[in-house]
């Protein structure tokens, strides 16, 4: 659990940036979001069908 | 709507919980997380399945159209949730032995699932006339989980005897796991299972909402 | 929906026997089958030559053969039915059970006409270690029953449908899955010595189970 530190390259240099961030964080923040969306998806279609219904 | 937030923060939380409380299990690395929609999604897959079947000799015990209604919703989800379960599991594979595919006893399942579903939902759509559909399609229905038992449990023994693999994989560490682990992963399972429902009840009440606007307008016109 | 027709053994008999003689007449179905049976066999024979000794490949060859000529030519007898909107007539006559029955034995004759053809040629031209006759025939016996059985079922739901041959090969194969794993790797034990005893057990149990599903179904099927 938590971020690790990516490997040293040989130049001892690390590339900074949002791509350093751990894949781990990367995945969580797809699923989270691929979830939020399809929840939205679902409302929205709830919706849709509720007025169908009511006519 | 409070339920439906409910679910929302539900599955949210699951998912953090899992990523970011959750220890990884040794044996699978980094690749653990995989599991919290993995072996979800082939759980749905059984239970629509199961579901849809359940509909099915209903309908053809009372003719309500209501049945035909689950069965088919249930059958076009359990697709889903059975590609979802296929991919992710063959990702796993690959992380964990190599290769996306290796026909071990459990992705054939899933394969075969997969074939079964497809089938049924073929046979839907060359159907004309409701009443006709819905008949045949649950006969068909009923036969496949006759031989689905065949498929489970005794086709991947014959395979696993045809062609020794070198690489014993081992079926995922479920019987030792860390109570963290547990607790995400149970929740991520209710959590799935509720969303099926809601899903589900969705596309029954869409289904039945075109239903009634297409015979209001036969009836007008 | 009422019963209507004779459930006898003696109704059975008299749909066989119209099939077997509507199929005599034209012999159609069973000219294309064998065709295609002997053409599908030849082109694996001239691709892959003779197999003296991989019985895995034998087996799997042999089963695909059967499987694929099976599935061209089955469906056959409740289409031809359909198409010549005599199925009502044969309602009169019998119930949904029987007319399914009597066409199943009907497929299974068909398909042992096929194997007796196919079969002989396969082993002439494939080669391959010496056969076990008995157990040989268990499996292909079986094997064949499992097919019908199954292919029967579908056949009479397919045929009432838009599709045909194609949507006929697409929804069996899942089921004939367990058929084929089986029917394949029995074959194989018995070119290799070995015994067939699970094998033949599950294409049995498979097939009871099939027929066993279909009796209770084919009431469900034709309903107008």
């Amino acid at each position: 659990m938590g971020a690790r530190a990516p490997e040293q390259t040989l130049s001892g240099a690390r590339p900074r940036g949002v791509w350093n961030v751990n894949g781990n964080l990367v995945v969580l923040g797809v699923a989270l979001l691929v979830w939020g969306l399809l929840f939205l998806y679902l409302l929205r279609l709830e919706r849709r069908i509720r007025d169908l219904e009511k006519r | 709507m409070i339920l439906r937030l409910l679910l929302f923060l539900w599955i949210a939380a699951a998912m953090l919980g899992g990523f970011l409380w959750a220890p990884l299990v040794t044996a699978l690395g980094g690749s653990t997380r995989v599991l919290y929609f993995h072996i979800p999604s082939a759980w749905i897959t059984v239970l629509a399945l199961g579901w849809s079947t359940l509909h099915s000799v209903q309908y053809l015990r009372t003719r309500r159209m209501a049945h035909d209604d689950h069965a088919a919703a249930a059958a076009e989800l359990g697709v889903l949730f059975c590609i979802a379960a296929a991919v992710s599991g063959s990702l796993w594979a690959k992380a964990q032995w190599g290769s996306y595919w290796n026909w071990d006893p459990r992705e054939t399942t899933i394969f075969f699932l997969l074939l079964i579903y497809g089938a049924y939902l073929a046979l839907r759509s060359a159907i004309e006339g409701e009443e006709k559909r819905a008949r045949l399609a649950a006969v068909y229905s009923v036969i496949a989980f006759v031989t689905v038992p065949f498929l489970i449990f005794v086709v991947p023994r014959l395979y696993a005897t045809l062609h020794p693999s070198p690489i014993l994989p081992q079926q995922g560490e479920r019987g030792a796991m860390d109570p963290r682990i547990r607790i995400c992963f149970l929740a991520m399972l209710v959590g799935f299972t509720a969303l099926f429902f809601w899903i589900l009840s969705l596309k029954v009440r869409l289904v039945r909402s075109e239903r009634r606007a297409l015979s209001e307008s036969a009836a007008q016109s | 929906m009422p019963p209507n027709g004779s459930n006898s053994a003696a109704a059975v008999w008299a749909v066989l026997r119209k099939e077997c003689r509507s199929e005599w007449r034209t012999r159609y179905g069973l000219n294309a089958a064998l065709l295609f049976a002997v053409s599908t066999l030849t082109s694996v024979s001239f691709a892959v030559g003779r197999l003296p000794d991989r019985t895995d490949l034998l087996a799997a060859l042999l089963w695909v053969v059967l499987l694929f000529a099976a599935l061209a030519s089955l469906a056959h007898a409740f289409v031809r039915e359909v198409e010549g909107h005599t199925l009502t007539l044969l309602r009169l006559v019998a119930t949904p059970t029987a007319i399914a029955l009597g066409k199943l034995l009907f497929n299974l004759l068909f398909l042992a006409v096929l194997e007796a053809v196919t079969v002989p040629l396969f082993l002439v031209l494939m080669g391959g270690p010496p056969v076990h006759w008995g157990p040989f025939l268990l499996i292909l016996g079986l094997g064949s029953l499992a097919l019908a059985t199954t292919t029967t079922l579908v056949g009479a739901v397919v045929s009432q449908t838009r599709g045909r041959g194609a949507l006929f090969a697409a929804v069996s194969l899942p089921l004939l899955m367990v058929v084929l794993a089986a029917s394949v790797s029995g074959l194989r034990a018995q070119w290799d010595g070995n015994p067939v005893a699970t094998e033949a057990r599950l294409l049995a149990a498979y097939a009871a189970v099939v027929l066993g599903a279909s009796v209770l179904l084919y009431d469900h099927l034709w309903e107008d």
